[in-house]
């Protein structure tokens, strides 16, 4: 299904570590991701699995001295980021990737009206004459549902929702290629993540942006993404489209461990089951599978031996010892 | 109109709200009612008195005059000089003092502050070192050097001040644009493609200014002191210029005859610096963010 479509971004065997006096960190190992224009990808997975990580390092934001792109290429369109220039960075973000953030209360700033913010962008990238702005900043708002006298209102006159509107405004004003939404509606309201959910959705469709949506809700990812991709301890352990990752029976333990955790409207009351255990420590490299700790199905060789990735069939790819057999049958 | 328009009524409602929270505050007010009067009378003096043919009169019965006496409110020094209209002329030295010292402070403690916050590491170290230098030096002193260096008048001891100034500006800029330059909204512009440049002046340094204004108030008050004290020590304005400190100097010789020679300069002083630090108290409430709304 994806192989007519064009690759957007590449990201081959990722690594990133964070260094810190105290410790080095292994954030992200070994990552391999494609994303196709047009194409959600939900990137899924607990606190601290490396998703946001993942995002700045496409952004070639990661802390200065702290963090590290250790090995890997990540490939967007025709420009290398591994080896971009910082100038090169910034006519990047924001015109051709743009990212939503997780919490619309602190990612504007409070002093500046929101008209002037979505401005600011605009003017980054290229558009100085008054007119254009003020009318490209209108049409931004109406867009996104915020009638457009409100531009000259401050952030903390807005709700969560609103802001988080602004943000969208903010993420889409360059009509960018790419986007990364980074639980874009972990600190809104139910009712409300609803609505942004669907005016992303409504957004993406129109100007066929692909979007990189970070989350550890499933329910949102089901609602907008195509596939998914599960991550943990900064590796994917899983990847197939939503109908793969929700229908198929074979999966990866921690994909049925996390089904496991969500409760069911069908099967009736009964214990949520968790997954026993915590993610490993990031300190430690893992000569095996990292979930093997936590894992009901473990082998020995699972502790020894990184496992591989199996095709399970149309492009959904396991990465566990368990499907071993399978594939050789 | 567009973006012209939106800018104005920017800057409208967000004064709107300082000020409505700065008008509850009954004694900067206050202070705010004193500073224009000193502003206003000082400025327009000219247009009232002709200093050299009202104020100066040769004429030894003139001389010592008591407060009251007709024609001579403040009365009159040693010299027979109108003590009112040199109290006038000598408030155009102190204001200009406080403003310009606390503009220069701001300015170059923002630039350096803002320069070794944002950055940090290696560029931080220098720069606050240095600060360290000049704060590590008794501001008064400090300025006296400058001005033993320099010599007088009225640049030199703007020069004096500011830079003993300079320092404690940079270290709450730096230390309010290390906190801002890890908020979020910072990081987001950045994901949007903004620079260094266009982030520390657009973004870091307006939310900064509230506390910087603050200081500003409390500088102006501090400088006329300083200046006055400088005047005093015969280091600053010396005569004839009419200056509050350099009158306070010359009135000392007569302060057990004429004691006036030495409170009313007194007075102008202590009042002028008490209006700066009441507006200064009502700024900080009226520009504490926590209190928006």
């Amino acid at each position: 299904m994806n192989e007519n479509k064009e690759k957007l971004l590449e990201i081959r065997d990722l690594s990133v570590t964070y260094i810190t006096d105290d410790a080095t960190l292994y954030a992200v190992n070994g990552l391999n991701l494609d994303l196709f224009r047009g194409e959600t990808l939900g990137l899924v997975g607990e606190t601290g699995a490396g998703k946001t990580t993942t995002a700045t390092a496409v952004m070639k934001l990661l802390p200065e001295r702290v963090g590290k792109i250790t090995s890997g290429d990540i490939k967007f369109d025709d420009v290398d980021i591994t080896k971009a220039s910082e100038a090169e960075m910034r006519a990047l973000r924001g015109r051709r990737i743009s990212m939503i953030f997780q919490d619309p209360m602190t990612c504007l700033n409070p002093v500046l009206t929101v008209g002037d913010q979505i401005a600011e962008v605009l003017e980054t990238h290229g558009i100085h004459e008054k007119e254009a702005l003020s009318k490209r900043v209108d049409e931004l708002l109406n867009l996104v549902g915020i009638p457009s006298e409100r531009k000259k209102d401050y952030p903390h006159q807005f709700s969560g929702g609103m802001k988080q509107r602004v943000g969208i405004a903010i993420a889409l004003a360059c009509e960018p290629e790419l986007i990364l939404a980074d639980e874009p509606t972990t600190a809104l309201d139910v009712t409300i993540q609803a609505q942004v959910l669907a005016l992303m959705k409504e957004l993406r469709d129109k100007f066929n942006t692909a979007m990189l949506l970070i989350t550890h809700d499933l329910g949102v990812v089901a609602e907008v993404c195509d596939s998914v991709a599960i991550m943990y301890a900064g590796e994917i352990i899983e990847y197939g489209s939503v109908e793969q990752i929700f229908y198929n029976d074979d999966h990866h333990p921690y994909t049925k461990g996390l089904f496991g955790s969500i409760p069911s409207m069908s099967e009736g009351q009964r214990r949520l089951r968790p997954i026993d255990g915590l993610m490993p420590d990031p300190s430690i490299q893992m000569p095996g599978c990292p979930f093997a700790d936590r894992c009901p199905n473990r082998s020995d060789r699972c502790v020894e031996e990184k496992p591989a990735v199996h095709d399970m069939g149309g492009g959904h790819m396991v990465k566990c010892h368990l499907f071993d057999k399978k594939e050789a049958e | 109109m567009a973006s012209n328009g939106t800018e104005n009524v920017k800057r409208r409602s967000q004064l709107a709200s300082v000020v409505r929270r700065f008008m509850k505050n009954r004694l900067s007010v206050l202070g705010l009612v004193i500073l224009l009067f000193l502003m206003i009378t000082s400025l327009s003096a000219d247009l009232f008195f002709d200093y050299n043919t009202q104020c100066i009169a040769l004429n030894a019965q003139e001389t010592f005059k008591l407060p009251g006496t007709p024609g001579h409110i403040f009365g009159t020094d040693q010299y027979g000089r109108d003590m009112f209209i040199r109290i006038i002329y000598g408030g155009r030295i102190s204001l200009v003092v406080g403003f310009v010292t606390a503009g220069f402070a701001l300015f170059f403690g923002t630039l350096i502050g803002a320069t070794a916050g944002y950055f940090g590491g290696r560029i931080d170290n220098v720069l606050m070192r240095i600060m360290d230098v000049f704060l590590a030096i008794p501001s008064m002193l400090l300025a006296i050097c400058i001005v033993a260096a320099l010599g007088g008048g009225l640049g030199n001891l703007l020069l004096a001040n500011g830079i003993s100034q300079v320092p404690r500006y940079a270290r709450i800029v730096r230390s309010s644009v290390m906190g801002l330059k890890n908020a979020e909204f910072v990081e987001a512009s950045r994901c949007y493609g903004a620079d260094h440049t266009h982030i520390i002046f657009r973004h870091i340094i307006p939310n900064a200014m509230g506390s910087l204004i603050v200081q500003a108030t409390l500088t102006m008050a501090s400088s006329i002191l300083s200046v006055a004290s400088l005047s005093f020590l015969g280091l600053g304005i010396t005569p004839p210029t009419p200056e509050w400190g350099s009158m306070l100097s010359t009135g000392k010789e007569f302060m057990r005859q004429y004691p006036h020679l030495i409170t009313i300069p007194g007075l102008a002083i202590a009042t002028s610096v008490l209006s700066f630090n009441l507006i200064g108290d009502g700024l900080r409430d009226a520009l504490d963010p926590r209190l928006k709304n």
